[in-house]
């Protein structure tokens, strides 16, 4: 297809949130009526299918696709409960010397032709994982969470990304606590940005709605409420081309404790 | 009366004697005078006598900047007379009768070359102080540029000096012989003289190196603090001794604004 895009969602450290972005973000791209389709590159490992609540069906996978034992349509699942959203699961009992970048790409570029965008996600690491991951991308989105060593790690994959020629990834910080930034605590996503040197995409509050959705397998961006499936949404207005303010991430202030600040009897 | 400094011009070569003036402000500011009005066309090696003067840490820092500010000089060597047996053949052979000290004027200059290398060789042999310069002097031919921000993971590793035009961030390292400029803020590793060059530098825009090696000395930053000691200006580390001193870029060392921070050898 024409405009075609595909993503590699990486960070190099491990659980700072690229799952959950991938079904986030994926979900909330197929809302806005875009033909999406999620890859799981994690092979071993695969988490992409629980997070989506697909694992009862699935039946092929990425490698028996790659492997030819079957055709790219049937390893394809359909999520029902959007139009046009595709997952292609990860192998559980392989592992991730089963497929090579050439495999990849090639798998990456037949996608291409029938959706608009690809969301890759990305194992954790820098190994051969990754190596497959990267190799049928067009960009990178980068996740990193606002601590020292998931920016560190971060940093090495942007260094990986820029030697792979995937140049301009772009920053998604995961799991802020607005209250610790203001403690100082916590990184601030300026601090991160200055040391990245790369574009924000965008800024994702911690969310204990994170947790629930994950282990039900519904993505938060399906409802309404939750403060970091609005977060996502945005991400993925922006991908699609929108220009979309960040969210304030201050902490909500419900009646009482304003009452309090204005007695002066919290800072 | 006491000899002032004086200047002996060979061919790609000066020597410059410093006399028996005692005080060393006013010897430097001869020195500096000398050099002014020596300006060769072309590169020269500069060896420095000191005669008997013993020098301090500060002042052969003086002395180097002094022959190193001027433009074409390069500083091979310092040596000192203290030890007359070693006195080079070509060397002129009356003694002033007021002192024991060499006073050198209007010699007649060698014409075979390699008579003088090797008296010079013999000469700068028993050399108080020798500088390395495996390569051209400055940032001419052998510098390596990176025009961009080195990530965690990247490494550089050159013979000669390195400037970065960008960071270097946490997890990145920088390996040179010669010195190592950052402009911008280096986080990471760095290592000059690597080769044992325990006269090269380390500048940065800011400094806030994770560990800072120079030849042999490998150091780290003060517990205390940390990004509270964060400063705001461009800082070098050099070795002194047997530490690193990190100094404010630009600073004046006889003006006593010493090194604002001693990092903590490993």
């Amino acid at each position: 297809m024409a405009d075609s895009i595909a993503y590699v969602v990486a960070s190099g450290k491990g659980g700072v949130g690229k799952t959950t972005a991938v079904s986030n973000i994926g979900f909330a791209l197929a809302q806005r009526g875009k033909k999406v389709v999620l890859v799981d590159a994690d092979i071993g490992l695969r988490n992409l299918d629980v997070a989506l609540g697909l694992e009862n069906r699935v039946v092929y996978d990425l490698v028996d696709v790659v492997e030819g034992v079957c055709r790219l349509k049937q390893a394809l699942v359909k999520d029902k409960r959007a139009e046009n959203l595709y997952l292609l699961p990860a192998a559980q009992t392989r592992d991730k010397n089963a497929v090579n970048p050439v495999q990849m790409q090639e798998l990456v570029e037949r996608l291409k032709e029938q959706f608009e965008f690809v969301l890759i996600d990305c194992p954790a690491g820098i190994e051969q994982g990754f190596k497959n991951s990267i190799a049928g991308a067009d960009s990178a989105i980068i996740v990193t969470t606002p601590e020292i060593a998931a920016v560190r790690d971060a940093d090495r994959v942007i260094g990986l990304l820029e030697a792979a020629a995937k140049s301009d990834p772009r920053l998604i910080v995961n799991r802020v606590r607005p209250n610790m930034v203001k403690r100082g605590d916590m990184m601030h996503t300026a601090d991160i940005v200055e040391i990245l040197c790369v574009e924000l995409l965008g800024v994702v509050p911690e969310d204990d709605q994170i947790i629930v959705s994950t282990n039900k397998g519904e993505p938060l961006t399906m409802r309404q409420s939750a403060l970091a499936g609005t977060a996502f949404k945005n991400i993925a207005a922006r991908l699609a081309g929108e220009q979309v303010a960040f969210m304030s991430l201050d902490a909500d202030e419900g009646f009482v404790s304003r009452l309090f600040k204005a007695l002066g009897l919290r800072g | 009366m006491h000899s002032g400094v004086t200047l002996r011009e060979l061919r790609d070569k000066v020597l410059v004697f410093l006399g028996e003036e005692p005080d060393f402000e006013s010897m430097l500011h001869q020195l500096r005078k000398e050099l002014t009005a020596c300006a060769p066309r072309r590169q020269v090696d500069v060896m420095v006598d000191v005669g008997r003067r013993i020098l301090s840490e500060e002042e052969l820092q003086c002395l180097e900047r002094a022959v190193e500010e001027r433009p074409n000089l390069r500083l091979v060597c310092i040596v000192d007379s203290i030890d007359m047996a070693s006195r080079p053949a070509w060397w002129p052979t009356e003694p002033n009768g007021a002192s024991n000290h060499l006073q050198v004027s209007h010699p007649e200059p060698r014409d075979a070359d390699t008579d003088e290398q090797i008296a010079w060789s013999e000469y700068t042999a028993d050399a108080l102080v020798t500088y390395g310069h495996e390569h051209q002097g400055g940032m001419s031919a052998n510098a390596h540029l990176r025009k961009c921000t080195l990530r965690s993971g990247q490494s550089v590793c050159f013979d000669g000096d390195v400037v970065i035009l960008g960071d270097v961030n946490h997890g990145a390292e920088v390996v040179a012989t010669g010195d190592v400029l950052v402009m911008g803020t280096l986080r990471g590793v760095v290592h000059a003289g690597s080769g044992g060059n325990s006269r090269a530098i380390v500048a940065a825009v800011r400094l806030e190196a994770t560990q800072l090696r120079i030849a042999g000395v490998v150091a780290r930053p003060p517990d205390e603090g940390g990004a509270k000691h964060a400063t705001r200006y461009p800082e070098v580390a050099r070795v002194l001794g047997e530490t690193v001193v990190i100094e404010r870029l630009g600073a004046q060392p006889s003006s006593g604004q010493r090194g604002k921070a001693h990092w903590l050898i490993q």
